[in-house]
């Protein structure tokens, strides 16, 4: 896991950039708020033999950001947009952090098939389930997407 | 003799000859030094009290002054200007010496809060004089950062860039961003948590002949239970009574094992196995979440108890047995809370684990001892710089901001450079915020507030960055030549501290201690205000009871602090 810090500079990074490309402001409010949720997400970072992260899965990433693009469509309001779309970066940018290092996140919440593209210990054999987990997880990307580009 | 005369932009006076000049700035700040020394190892006694009380002695310190340096024929201005230099260097050397009482003594105040307890655990390891050590070079990494960072500063801060007026309405954001990383990346302690042995690829031995080879290797039988052995490389065999996708239960003669895979297990259950692995703390996810829940409530609870004790309404309802000792009221007023949550508290817990202080080592390579830190020094001046130029980023909030900077606490070193990143930001913050006084005009610190009081119409902005006032010159002189002095004072008075303590009875030490600090609490901060320390006290108590970092009870000035802001 990166350290605490990496995320919440990324996540201000990328927000920074975000807020230039749309109305060329570099550091504002949201640029925080952004920081702020990155931090947020590592509340569910620990997974035991019980239950895994709930949050740390590419399903939960897909979801959460597509309800958070929706809401901002429909919302019409620009603060309220911006908002939500800093969320979106804060939990997106800490999710993309995590795969590319050793630990990878999940596919699936509550599952502990693994995306670790950068850990040869952790590399997933095949099997049914992930391949359905896997088809479900690109599924929610796709809808994220269409979503992004209405 | 040749001379030259320097003029002033905004009083138009002529000052006393430059060689004068400088040994009257040498004289006074070798006179404020000596005073910092004295402020410094007094126990209460903060840095910003003492610059308030040379405001009220305005006119007798004045008389001193020109009765001092009466040989150099100073003008009005340059005795104004000769008190800021006894103002700044007794601020400096204060920084360099008020670690000394918060190792031996347990005492801090604002600045050194945060670094009693590392210091005192060093104390207690019989490395109290390594911890004083270590606090003096982390100020003069600062006091070097800052000397690096005086021009570029200036640019960034003032004209052109102006990236004070910038970015100051951030503060309350920094503020809820820095506190929701300390709450988050708060960890349950490894007592704490249940030991597993963490399996990586190979640690699955295929019979009994390995498990032997392997055993011989580590060094015969694994011992139970297991919390002793935590870090250490075992073997265990046993048969397998629940398998998850990568966590298998062991049964083994000795007692059940949980055994975590870096790898999918393919192991089933019944099966005996042979495992080779590595003990490891796992908190489980509701452990983990307890305990952010609970820093999130001495956070809460200790900034309600300082926005009670900074509240102004207190202060009618105080009784105070000697009122002519209580000069500023709004500084006193915190010494009683830190001394509470981090002084007594400290002091209290370590009469119960009945430690008593062991012999000091102060036969210490200096040099070998601070390679390795310079870099904790410089990442505490960063964030001291920060404390500089902000108005509400307080040091221990720049300490905060340095520990998260530096992400050494796996390498076991983190002491060390958590004392030298504390010292660092308290002395670079000192210096920065000089720096703000004249590019910004603003004060930063009760000490640069009693300057503008002092230098009256002599401030005179630094705008163009070619040309450095001349005042500001000669308290930075001033300043680099009471750090010097300091470093060397620190190191000499911090030995004799550590040759004395080893030899004094521990609980009568820390009962004369307590009883110091709640005779000074009273008399200088009123009967009320001894209450609020009792308070405090119970509050300090519970971050190591229940196992969470004490840094949390800095919400007692962060949480005024955000609602402040945001109110």
């Amino acid at each position: 896991m990166p350290a605490l810090l990496i995320h919440v500079l990324f996540a201000a990074a990328v927000q920074g950039l975000v807020s230039f490309t749309l109305v060329s402001e570099g550091i504002s409010e949201f640029t925080f708020y952004a920081a702020i949720v990155s931090i947020l997400v590592d509340l569910d970072h620990r997974s035991d033999e019980k239950r895994s992260s709930a949050v740390h899965s590419l399903f939960t990433m897909s979801l959460l950001s597509a309800i958070c693009v929706a809401t901002a469509v429909v919302a019409g309001d620009v603060w309220t947009g911006f908002l939500l779309i800093s969320l979106f970066v804060g939990f997106t940018s800490h999710i993309s952090l995590d795969m590319t290092d050793g630990e990878g996140i999940y596919i699936m919440p509550r599952n502990r098939e693994m995306i670790a593209p950068f850990c040869r210990a952790r590399r997933p054999g095949k099997s049914r389930r992930r391949r359905f987990h896997l088809i479900l997880a690109g599924l929610s990307v796709s809808v994220l997407l269409v979503l992004v580009c209405i | 003799m040749f001379s030259i005369k320097v003029k002033l932009k905004s009083l138009d006076t002529e000052l006393v000859e430059p060689v004068l000049l400088v040994l009257c700035v040498v004289f006074l700040s070798i006179v404020g030094t000596a005073l910092g020394v004295i402020t410094g190892l007094t126990p209460g006694i903060h840095v910003n009290l003492v610059a308030a009380s040379f405001v009220a002695l305005h006119a007798q310190l004045t008389a001193l002054v020109s009765f001092l340096v009466g040989w150099a024929g100073p003008t009005s201005s340059d005795v104004l200007l000769l008190i800021c230099c006894i103002i700044i260097a007794n601020a400096v050397s204060h920084t360099f010496l008020d670690y000394i009482p918060s190792v031996f003594l347990g005492a801090p105040d604002a600045d050194t809060a945060l670094s009693v307890l590392p210091g005192h655990r060093m104390l207690l390891k019989g490395r109290g004089y390594e911890a004083v050590l270590l606090s003096a070079f982390g100020s003069l990494v600062a006091l070097f950062f800052f000397l690096c960072l005086l021009f570029p500063a200036r640019f960034l801060m003032g004209s052109p860039l102006h990236v004070y007026e910038k970015l100051s309405w951030s503060i309350p954001f920094i503020l809820v961003t820095v506190v929701t990383m300390l709450i988050v990346s708060e960890r349950t302690r490894m007592e704490r948590c249940r030991p597993v042995l963490r399996c990586t690829s190979g640690g699955i031995l295929d019979n009994e002949r390995e498990f032997q080879r392997m055993q011989d290797l580590v060094g015969g039988e694994t011992e139970f239970p297991l919390s002793d052995q935590l870090w250490k490389a075992v073997v265990a065999k046993g048969t397998i009574l629940r398998r998850k996708s990568q966590s298998v239960l062991l049964s083994t003669e000795n007692g059940l094992v949980r055994v975590e895979f870096e790898f999918p297990c393919r192991l089933a259950e019944g099966d005996k196995a042979y495992i080779a692995a590595v003990v490891e703390p796992s908190p489980s996810y509701r452990q983990a979440l307890v305990t952010k829940i609970w820093a999130l409530g001495v956070f809460l609870a200790s900034g309600l108890l300082g926005y009670v004790v900074l509240s102004s309404g207190l202060f009618g309802i105080n009784w105070f047995p000697f009122p002519s000792l209580v000069i500023d009221k709004s500084s006193v007023g915190l010494f009683p809370l830190f001394t509470g949550l981090f002084g007594f508290s400290t002091l209290i817990l370590s009469l119960a684990r009945n430690t008593g202080v062991p012999e000091q080592c102060v036969e210490i390579n200096e040099g070998e001892l601070f390679r390795g830190h310079f870099s904790s020094g410089l990442k505490g001046a960063l964030a001291g710089c920060f404390a500089g130029w902000f108005p509400g980023i307080s040091n221990a909030t720049a300490t905060v901001i340095a520990k998260m900077l530096d992400d050494r606490e796996k390498k076991g070193d983190s002491e060390r450079d958590f004392i030298v990143a504390v010292s660092a930001v308290n002395t670079s913050s000192c210096f920065f915020t000089l720096l703000a006084l004249f590019v910004l005009l603003r004060a930063r610190s009760g000490v640069m507030n009693a300057m503008i009081g002092a230098l009256g119409d002599a401030l005179v902005p630094w705008t163009e960055i070619e040309l450095v006032p001349l005042a500001m010159t000669t308290l930075l002189l001033s300043g680099v030549i009471a750090a010097c002095i300091g470093f060397i004072l620190t190191k000499k008075i911090g030995r004799r501290f550590a040759l004395a303590c080893s030899d004094l009875d521990y609980r009568k030490l820390v009962y004369s201690i307590i009883l110091l600090l709640i005779a000074m609490v009273f008399l200088l901060s009123g009967l009320l205000r001894l209450v609020i320390a009792l308070l405090a006290t119970c509050l300090g108590m519970i971050p190591p009871l229940v196992g969470v970092k004490r840094v949390h009870l800095m919400g007692c000035l962060i949480l005024p602090l955000i609602i402040l802001f945001v109110g």
